[in-house]
This record gives C-alpha cells, sequence and structure tokens, in this order.
C-alpha cells in the first residue's frame, strides 16, 4: 500500500508538466474548435474547373456563378477553385494523383459543397469525389445531355445543369439562311476528349443525311482545317463543336480556333456555342455560359439552405434560342427576314438613334437652338434693315431741316457777300470825294479810290451773278412731289413750335393729292417758309384763337396750296412789297424769307401771291403747274 | 495833306475784306488821320503799337476771333483802346453787348461817312482824355510817393477835415509839428488849396481817415 502510495516527486512533476501541457493543448483546441464554429456559417464552395482557364465557356459560368453565390448569400461564402488541367494530362494516373493532391490539400477544410464546371469535371468527380471529398454534394454545370444520358450511374448526391447542344435547330437555322445549301460539313477535334463531340454530331446529323451530302472534318491537323475550309463553296453550311485537340496533339483554344477558321472560311459558320458568337461565326441555337453560370448558382444555394440534393432533378437551360451575329449575316449577305421568329440578333451595329442617343438629342436641340438663334438673327436683320430705313428716312428730313436752317444763314451769308463790295464802294467814293474836295485836292489818292469803286462795283455784281446760277442749277431737277405729302411733312417739322404757340392747325387737303413736278427740297422749303411766317403772324394775338389754315386743291392743270394764319395781317399797301427782296414788317428779319420763295415758286413755273383773310390774317396762296412745261 | 510822320494820333483798322480795309483808310486819311490796318485780331496783338492817342474799327465778323470775343480779350489784356464795331448785319443782342463793354458805336455797313468819321473822332477823344487822365494820376501817384510815413499819415487827416489839433491828438504828436508836416504836404502835393488836396486824394482813391 506504501509502495502504491509512493510518488516520486520526480514523476509527480512530470505528471504535474503534462497536465499543464494538456491544459494548454485543449485550451487551444477550444480555440481551434471555437474558431472552427465561427466559420460553420460561411458555407464554402469548392470550384473545379476541368482544365486551365483558357476556355473561356467553363470560365464564364464559373465566374458567374460565383458571383451568384456571393449576390444571394448576401457575400457570406467562401471558395477555393482548382484547376483540373484533365485536358493536357489525360491519363487516369493524373486524375488518381489529382484526386489524392485534393485529399491532402483539403483535409482541414470543411468544404460545404462542390461546383463542377464541365462534362470532364463531372466525369472526375464521379470517379474521384469520394477520395477527397466524400458525401460532398455535387453541383454540376454544363454537362452534356448526351454524356449524362450515356451514363445510367448519376450519383444520387450530384444535380446540376445539363447543357443541349442542339445541333439539330442550328442546322435548320442554317437552311434557312442557306436555302440552296447542298453541303453540311461538320468540324471537330481529334482528341479523346473531342470523340464527345464528334459522336454527338454523327448522331444530330443523321436525320439530314437525305438533304445533305454530309462530311466530317475531325482528325485534322489545325493548318489543314484552315486550307479545307478556304476551299469550301459558298453554298455550304459548315457546323463547328468544341475543339480541344488538333490532330498534331495541339492544344486548341475552341473559340480563338472558331475565330480563325471563320476568318479564312469561304463559307458560313455555324455552331450551338455561345462563346463562339461574335467571333465569326454566323450563330446557333444555344443557351448562354452565363446562364448556365446562374442556374448552377441558385442550385447549389438550394442545397445549402438544406436541400437534398437527391430529390433535385438536373436543369436543363430554359433560354436556349437562336441566336446569330448581325455582322455574319451582313458578311454573307443574308436577311435578317429569312432568320426563324424570335431569333436574337446580336452585335447588331446600334442605330445612330440606339448608340448615341443623348449625343443626337443634343445635336437636335443644338440645331434647334441654332435655327432659333439664325431665326432671331434674321429678324433682328429685318429689324435692322427697317430701323435703317427709318434712320434714312429721318436723316434725310434732318438734311431738309439743316438746310431749312441754313437757308437763314445762307441769306445772311448772301447779304454779307453783297454788302462788303458795297460798303468798300460807298467808303471809296466817300474818300474819293474827300480827296478832290480838299484845300489842295490829291488826284492820286481819289484816282486809286475810285478805281476801288470800280473794282468793288463788279464784285458785287459777280456775287450776284454767283448765288443766280446757283439757284438756276438748283432748279433744275424735278421730281413729281405730293403736295399734301409736303403740307404733312413740314407740320411734322414744325409739330413742336406749333404746339409751343398754342396754334390750331386745320387742313383741307385735296384727294387725290396734287402732284406736282418740281424740287422737293426747295418746295419744302418754300412750305417752310410760308408756314413758319403764318406762325410767327400769330404771336402776339391773345384775344382769338391762333389758326392756321391750310389747304390744298387741284384746279384744271394747276394746283394751289393755301396758308392763312390769324394774325394782323398784312396792311394793304404792303401787299405787294413783301415779296420784294430786304422787304421786312418784321423787327428782326432779313426781308429775303418771301422773296427767295417767290424765285423759287416762279422757277417752277408757279405763282405766289397774299391777300387779306378775313376777317382777319393773310392769306400766302401758292399755285404751281401740275404738268412740265415746255 | 499827309499824314505827320510822328502821328499825334492813329487809327486801327481790322477787317478780313482787303478791298474794304483799304477804302476804309482811304477815308480816313483824307481827313488827316494815321491808319493802321490788319487783317487779323492776331496781327493786331502781335504788332508794336504807338503810344498816342487812337481808336480800332473793328468787323463784329472776324475769322477765328468774333469782334465780340476780340473785345473782351482787349479788355482782360487792359489794352484800353476804344473800339467803333462795323457790321454786315447787326442784330440788337449784339450791338448791346458791344456797348456794354464800352464799344463807342455799333455801325452798320454800308457805312455812313459821317456816322465813321464822328464815331472815329469820338474813340479818339476819349482815349485822349483816358491817357490825359492816367497821367494826373500818375504825377498825383509820384507826388504821394514821396511823402514821408508820416506826411501820408497826416494827409488822410486833413483831407478828412481835421483840424491840427485833433490830427495831433489823434497821433500823439505836438501841435506845432502837425502843422510842420501839413506845410510840407502841401508843398510837396502842389496843392493850392484844402479843396484841390482833397481832389488829389480822392483821385488816388486814398480813404479819408474818418473818425
Amino acid at each position: 500500500m506504501g509502495h502504491g502510495i509512493t510518488v516520486t516527486p520526480g514523476y509527480a512533476r512530470t505528471s504535474r508538466c503534462a497536465q499543464l501541457c494538456l491544459a494548454a493543448v485543449l485550451w487551444m483546441m477550444g480555440l481551434a474548435g471555437y474558431a472552427a464554429q465561427a466559420q460553420e456559417r460561411v458555407p464554402r464552395v469548392l470550384l473545379l474547373y476541368p482544365y486551365d482557364n483558357t476556355p473561356v465557356a467553363s470560365t464564364i459560368s464559373g465566374e458567374t456563378a460565383r458571383k451568384r453565390l456571393i449576390e444571394r448569400l448576401n457575400g457570406k461564402v467562401e471558395f477555393n477553385i482548382d484547376f483540373l488541367d484533365l485536358l493536357r494530362f489525360q491519363e487516369e494516373s493524373h486524375r488518381q494523383q489529382t484526386a489524392r493532391y485534393l485529399a491532402e490539400k483539403y483535409a482541414s477544410t470543411s468544404i460545404d459543397i462542390i461546383i463542377s464546371l464541365n462534362t470532364e469535371t463531372y466525369r472526375f468527380l464521379q470517379a474521384y469525389r469520394d477520395v477527397f471529398a466524400p458525401k460532398v454534394p455535387v453541383v454540376f454545370c454544363c454537362v452534356m445531355r448526351s454524356f449524362i444520358e450515356s451514363r445510367s450511374d448519376r450519383p444520387g448526391d450530384m444535380t446540376g445543369f445539363i447543357t443541349d447542344y442542339d445541333i439539330t435547330r442550328t442546322i435548320e437555322l442554317a437552311e434557312r439562311l442557306q436555302p440552296k445549301a447542298r453541303d453540311l460539313v461538320f468540324i471537330t477535334g481529334a482528341s479523346a476528349i473531342d470523340q464527345m463531340w464528334r459522336d454527338m454530331y454523327r448522331r444530330q446529323a443523321v436525320p439530314f443525311q437525305s438533304r445533305f451530302n454530309i462530311s466530317f472534318m475531325d482528325g485534322l491537323a489545325y493548318d489543314e482545317v484552315l486550307r479545307r475550309v478556304s476551299q469550301l463553296s459558298p453554298d455550304t453550311i459548315v457546323v463547328l463543336g468544341a475543339l480541344f485537340v488538333d490532330a498534331d496533339g495541339r492544344y486548341l483554344v475552341a473559340y480563338e480556333f472558331a475565330a480563325e477558321i471563320a476568318k479564312v472560311s469561304t463559307a458560313p459558320i455555324y455552331g450551338p456555342i455561345d462563346t463562339f458568337l461574335g467571333r465569326g461565326v454566323v450563330g446557333g441555337h444555344m443557351g448562354t455560359f452565363e446562364d448556365a453560370g446562374i442556374e448552377v448558382a441558385d442550385l447549389a444555394v438550394e442545397v445549402l439552405n438544406g436541400a437534398d440534393p437527391r430529390s433535385i432533378e438536373p436543369r436543363s437551360s430554359h433560354t436556349q434560342r437562336f441566336r446569330v451575329d448581325a455582322k455574319q449575316l451582313a458578311r454573307w449577305g443574308m436577311s435578317e427576314a429569312s432568320l426563324p421568329p424570335d431569333t436574337l440578333i446580336r452585335f447588331k451595329d446600334p442605330t445612330l438613334w440606339e448608340q448615341h442617343r443623348n449625343s443626337v438629342v443634343a445635336a437636335l436641340a443644338i440645331m434647334v437652338i441654332e435655327m432659333a438663334l439664325i431665326a432671331a438673327l434674321l429678324l433682328q436683320i429685318v429689324r435692322r434693315r427697317r430701323l435703317e430705313q427709318d434712320m434714312q428716312v429721318a436723316q434725310s428730313e434732318l438734311a431738309r431741316v439743316t438746310r431749312v436752317t441754313t437757308m437763314g444763314e445762307m441769306t445772311a451769308s448772301i447779304a454779307h457777300e453783297v454788302n462788303q463790295p458795297l460798303a468798300a464802294i460807298v467808303a471809296s467814293g466817300n474818300a474819293g470825294l474827300r480827296w478832290l474836295a480838299n484845300a489842295t485836292p490829291n488826284l492820286e489818292e481819289a484816282k486809286s479810290a475810285f478805281t476801288r469803286v470800280v473794282r468793288d462795283g463788279h464784285r458785287a455784281s459777280e456775287v450776284i451773278l454767283t448765288i443766280r446760277a446757283m439757284f438756276k442749277k438748283e432748279t433744275q431737277t424735278r421730281h413729281p412731289v405730293d403736295i399734301n405729302e409736303l403740307v404733312r411733312e413740314v407740320l411734322a417739322l414744325l409739330n413742336s413750335q406749333i404746339a409751343s404757340n398754342d396754334i390750331m392747325v386745320r387742313t383741307s387737303l385735296a384727294e387725290p393729292a396734287p402732284v406736282v413736278p418740281g424740287d422737293p427740297v426747295q418746295l419744302q422749303q418754300v412750305t417752310l417758309n410760308l408756314i413758319t411766317n403764318a406762325i410767327e403772324a400769330m404771336a402776339n394775338i391773345t384775344d382769338r384763337d391762333r389758326v392756321l389754315r391750310i389747304s390744298t386743291q387741284a384746279q384744271g392743270s394747276e394746283a394751289l396750296l393755301d396758308i392763312s394764319d390769324s394774325g394782323h395781317g398784312i396792311e394793304p399797301q404792303h401787299l405787294k412789297r413783301i415779296f420784294e427782296a430786304f422787304y421786312t414788317t418784321k423787327s428782326h428779319g432779313m426781308g429775303m424769307g418771301l422773296s427767295i420763295c417767290r424765285s423759287i415758286v416762279l422757277a417752277h413755273g408757279g405763282r405766289l401771291s397774299a391777300s387779306r383773310g378775313s376777317p382777319h390774317g393773310s392769306i400766302l396762296h401758292v399755285v404751281l403747274a401740275m404738268h412740265e412745261q415746255a | 495833306m499827309k499824314a505827320p510822320a510822328d502821328p499825334q494820333n492813329v487809327v486801327f483798322v481790322i477787317d478780313d475784306d482787303a478791298s474794304l480795309r483799304e477804302s476804309l483808310s482811304s477815308l480816313l486819311r483824307s481827313i488827316g488821320l494815321h491808319v493802321e490796318l490788319f487783317d487779323s485780331a492776331a496781327q493786331f496783338l502781335k504788332s508794336k503799337r504807338p503810344d498816342v492817342p487812337s481808336c480800332l474799327v473793328l468787323d463784329v465778323r472776324l475769322p477765328g476771333l468774333s469782334g465780340l470775343d476780340f473785345q473782351a480779350e482787349l479788355i482782360k489784356n487792359d489794352i484800353r483802346v476804344p473800339i467803333i464795331f462795323i457790321t454786315g448785319h447787326g442784330d440788337i443782342p449784339m450791338s448791346v453787348r458791344a456797348m456794354k463793354a464800352g464799344a463807342i458805336e455799333f455801325l452798320t455797313k454800308p457805312l455812313r461817312e459821317q456816322d465813321l468819321l464822328d464815331a472815329v473822332q469820338a474813340g479818339l477823344d476819349r482815349d485822349r482824355a483816358r491817357r490825359q487822365s492816367d497821367k494826373t494820376v500818375t504825377e498825383i501817384r509820384s507826388k504821394y510817393d514821396s511823402l514821408t510815413a508820416r506826411e501820408q499819415e497826416v494827409i488822410g487827416y486833413v483831407a478828412s477835415g481835421l483840424m491840427n489839433k485833433q490830427i495831433a491828438g489823434e497821433i500823439g504828436i505836438s501841435e506845432i509839428t502837425v502843422k510842420v508836416h501839413r506845410g510840407n504836404l502841401m508843398r510837396k502835393m502842389g496843392a493850392k488849396s484844402l479843396a484841390d488836396l482833397v481832389r488829389m486824394v480822392d483821385t488816388l482813391g486814398i480813404h479819408r481817415t474818418k473818425l
């Protein structure tokens, strides 16, 4: 017993040490367990790609599925991705090694679901899933229906999306577009994986044997394929399958090879594969790899949510339809009208409207604005023209007024010109007389004084001649002058004067208006002068209305213009003299106005006279011939 | 009758019309006046004019400067020559303005001989009188300037009519001294009487010292 309880201190120490270590390990394990618990809430998806990343078909499906999963699970999902490289290494040993590798790789990682891309992966999983992920549900994508149907051994926990490569309807499309075609050529690759496509094509081609000469281009080298397609009759229908490896063992990227073939082909190329579209293939009946990816992701979500894969039947595409490339239709001169109904036409150059709607709208808007601007500018121009015309009218009126006002200055100038020699004559005459009258007459000075008298006498006469010549010249212009218009113009010119002098204007203008040939400016001066005189004659009338009466009248071949005022009137003895030059009854006046008026009227073959008004005032009568006088 | 070489008087004529200028010159010379002709106001201003009684016959209508503006210019420059305006067509406002500014006459062309000659004579007389008066003032001024400061002080009181005694009281000097100053200043000024002195003081414009 004593022995039994004899515990060596060394053992005890060791034991205590082991206990501590155990505790630490347990604690660490606890932590790890805790971490695993935390991870359990985020499902882990293993994405398995069959080859590398070059075949875009599986890449498109896989990426679409991955994004869809992230979206559906609100980002609470983790992915592991592996490329199985089953094309370049087709031996069974590679598959075994890969399975073992994956088993090691994911030994301590719990995979919740496997998404398998492509038929080849599905085949790999059938054989090796249990090696690295036993019982982990599989959702497969894009397994060829022919593969599924050729095997009856689909494990119950594998469900997914089956792809139908519909060769029949693709050929139907080709027949519609090429009704004259009698040759049907199928192109596929040369490897074991290509075998599935060759078999499928051969099977599906059978119903067409009666209508077409069918040939298969398979087991050929890359360059040979290109050479052959470049020699095809244009009435050939070429259907392309998935291409993996050529006869030389060259690995092909299917869509790139399709593009090469389409480029050199002398006949239109068709194919049921989405990724060929836009790369030179006319079209086919097909679904899209994106749609497959979405379907697969949705199935995966169902499974992750607890659905039993066994209860889920594999699905197939419901988005399959005819899809064509508009550019290829154009290239081969095919009409859209011959397409089956509900064909999706892709890569159609958007119309100008579709492509540049905003630009078009903007351009149209700019054009509209521009047009509006142009219209506005045109309007402006029209308005400016009108204003310019108005301005011209105003300017010519101003010119007239200027002439009218210069008339006063002109008379002053004439007076000065005449007066100057007269003053000299008088002074010289006086001087001469004085030199002679001196006690000793200075004959020398007297002589020079009288010489100057003669000289200045001539000078005065020259001035008169010049003035007469000036007037003569001006009366040579003859235009039709509307007398009524003349009166209106002058009244307009004198408007402010009439208003400020508180004068009532009464006009009685004949209709039709009398028109006389004459110088409009001169006749206006006359009218203006006469009316101004009438206004001034009434300046100091306070005991009665200041009335300016103007009447025009056609009488025989003469036009009459009467201007009357209600002023003091002209004394009878002055009536005749008022038209004499330098005769004036005004306190400040040159006495030139009426005499010039009369000269102008006379020059127009008319008469100017004055009479006393009744009961007061005076009337000026202008008579002008209405026809040019010979 | 020739105009004297060293003229007793001179009539300036400014007119841009050469013919009229000559005619006027001839007419004025025929009554023995000395005449100088100018065709513009500027030429007149530039000329060296003899310091004798003179008058100016001026056309209102001059190129460049109007006759009336020229008149104003002369007054501004203290050229006090009497002006007879002649014009082709003078109006009333124009003549009123000229007369107000001191013109002798405002004559219209053609000139009546007698009007011109009378006006010229009047102009010369007025200038002569002015010159005489200017001369008198200058003389009195120089006499006044010759007085001592005290005498100049006293003269103000004397002219105001103060008696010697009062003046002595005002200035604070003896009556005798005032009397001496008074005698001296009367002599120096050449005043014959107190009234004469008062007139001189008035002419100079010196204020008579008031109490």
